[in-house]
């Protein structure tokens, strides 16, 4: 099992899509520190979490993990959602587009699941209104 | 739903059997849910509770963890109740479940120290999510890794009601 190729597939389009956005708005990924607290810039935050690695009743291939993907988009609180749900919408767009993959025999097969959300939140003190939505993959190391 | 008219020729013990199979599942989501959360007082964990969505169910709901199938309410076996595709809804009492599951961002305050193992130790931003713990600088402590709610319903929550199945049939034999 290539955990590290699974979480490329998943990374790589989202990475690709909000740094083509104008202007470009940066990602963060698991284990890297995020923007620094109380600063106001809008970023985004994606956790990827494996959760059942093999499946024997579900397919003969023992390289099969299910697992989940939560996309946290940070903007300005106080301007309304408009920003926050344009954020959200890149995200959603580019996980469906995880669907392209194909059963050829190489490679990472991946399906998402039905996406949750958004959903927002903020406190007081926060400088951001923060979006999320998640859902569950299932992916499966064709190599 | 199922179509009542094909719910209507199972015979009744085949509707217990069935009643008795989402309670079995019921148990086994919120014995995981309450082992994979955070665990500082114990007061999130013992507070997972699964509320009937029909009617005519009895019983209490609720107890403590680890949960039993006496903390499950026995669901009606009437025709309507049996064709209900959704049973159950599976809810922490807590008001600050929400946080807990890492669904909103909160301040958090450490009060005592935790009776569960910590997996993260560090600094969480503030305001933040309460998993969103990372090493270094800080004196703020996880008991459950960020998204954990998340990652179990979308990846193994299947996997409990599989052992709910099994359990139920076994208890029936």
């Amino acid at each position: 099992m290539r955990y590290q190729e699974i979480r490329a597939t998943i990374e790589s389009p989202i990475q690709t899509a909000f740094g083509a956005l104008s202007p470009a708005v940066p990602v963060f990924f698991d284990n890297i520190t995020a923007a620094p607290a109380n600063t106001t810039t809008e970023y985004v935050r994606v956790n990827i979490a494996f959760g059942v690695t093999t499946e024997t009743t579900l397919t003969s291939n023992l390289d099969f993990a299910r697992g989940s993907v939560i996309v946290r988009v940070y903007s300005e609180k106080g301007k309304g959602p408009a920003r926050s749900q344009t954020l959200l919408d890149t995200a959603v767009t580019t996980l469906l587009g995880l669907s392209a993959s194909t059963r050829d025999g190489s490679g990472i097969y991946m399906r998402p699941g039905a996406i949750n959300g958004p959903t927002f939140s903020t406190t007081e003190a926060s400088p951001h209104l923060v979006g999320r939505i998640d859902t569950s993959f299932v992916a499966e190391d064709q190599d | 739903m199922a179509r009542r008219e094909d719910i209507s020729k199972l015979p009744q013990d085949m509707r217990e059997l069935i009643n008795l199979v989402t309670r079995y599942a019921a148990v086994e989501i919120m014995n995981d849910l309450a082992d994979a959360g955070p665990e500082w007082s114990g007061e999130f964990q013992d507070s997972w509770v699964a509320v009937p969505v029909g009617t005519g169910a009895s019983g209490s709901t609720g107890g403590g963890y680890p949960y039993s199938l006496g903390d499950v309410p026995s669901l009606s076996t009437s025709i309507r109740e049996t064709a209900r595709v959704k049973k159950f809804s599976i809810e922490n009492t807590q008001p600050y479940a929400a946080y807990a599951l890492d669904l909103e961002v909160g301040e958090f305050k450490k009060i005592g120290r935790p009776a569960g193992d910590v997996v993260r130790e560090g600094s969480r931003p503030v305001p933040g999510f309460r998993g969103d713990v990372t090493a270094g600088g800080g004196k703020a402590e996880s008991t459950a890794e960020l998204d954990w709610y998340t990652r179990y319903v979308n990846s193994e929550m299947g996997q409990a009601i599989g052992r709910g199945v099994t359990f139920g049939f076994r208890a029936k034999r």
